[in-house]
């Protein structure tokens, strides 16, 4: 199935965008959108190695379905403050 | 039938207790901007007659990082999940530290150098919560809040910043 994702900070412009849409098997997981998007984003598979997903804005595992969410999200290192 | 619901005073009276049982201990407020924070508008926010002690902390964008010179600074932020997260630990930190009051702001664009990216300002009864509570929070926003700064260094260079090892 294809989903749209959020991209943040560098993850953002090394994709040109701050959605990008992608297929990833029916029953995916977080992982499994990770992994896809290390063969999309390839001069970032280091660091989505270091990101989160978020669903509906809140931390998953990356053992999570993402079945129902609304919005997934991938939280690079975060540096505010 | 009819003598049996309460008259309208007792259901003033039950709807007045379900209200009293229901305000905070602590008041929490949080939000992102995208311009300077006016610091003044936000000491009344942390006023209550219990607290006898007051903490501030600003954030603000340092010129010199070893031997590069920032220009600026830029920051984005995932904004709702960025106060979802900001709320979560503001209450997180009134209810472990006993505060009375909490506010953060956090400034999102473009922050000059001098200038704050993020104001922290709490009260509690006395003063160990407050002067415990602030580092808590800057080390938990620097670890959990969805906000990125990138540096713009004066020789034209930008970076993000995606700190990889344990914050310090």
């Amino acid at each position: 199935m294809q989903i749209n994702v959020l991209l943040f900070a560098s993850l953002r412009d090394a994709a040109g965008g701050d959605v990008i849409e992608i297929e990833v098997p029916e029953f995916a997981t977080a992982a499994d959108v990770l992994s896809e998007l290390k063969d999309r984003v390839p001069e970032s598979a280091t660091l989505l190695s270091s990101c989160r997903v978020a669903l509906d804005c809140r931390y998953v595992s990356n053992a999570t379905s993402i079945a129902g969410a609304k919005e997934i999200a991938i939280i690079p290192p975060v540096s505010g403050g | 039938m009819q003598r049996r619901l309460p008259g309208p005073k007792k259901l003033q009276s039950s709807l007045l207790s379900v209200a009293v049982e229901q305000v905070p201990k602590f008041s929490c407020q949080v939000c992102l901007v995208q311009k300077p924070i006016d610091i003044a508008q936000l000491q009344p926010l942390i006023s209550d007659h219990d607290a006898g002690a007051h903490g501030w902390f600003y954030g603000v964008t340092r010129r010199r990082t070893g031997d590069k010179i920032t220009a600026s600074l830029s920051y984005q932020a995932h904004p709702v999940m960025a106060e979802k997260e900001l709320a979560r630990l503001a209450n997180e930190a009134a209810n472990r530290f006993e505060l009375k009051c909490i506010v953060i702001v956090h400034r999102t664009g473009e922050v000059p150098v001098g200038e704050a990216s993020i104001v922290i300002g709490c009260s509690s009864p006395h003063r160990r919560q407050t002067f415990a509570a602030l580092p808590w929070l800057m080390d938990e926003i620097k670890r959990e809040v969805p906000i990125w700064k990138r540096e713009t260094y004066t020789d034209g260079s930008q970076e993000w910043v995606h700190p990889i090892t344990e914050v310090t």
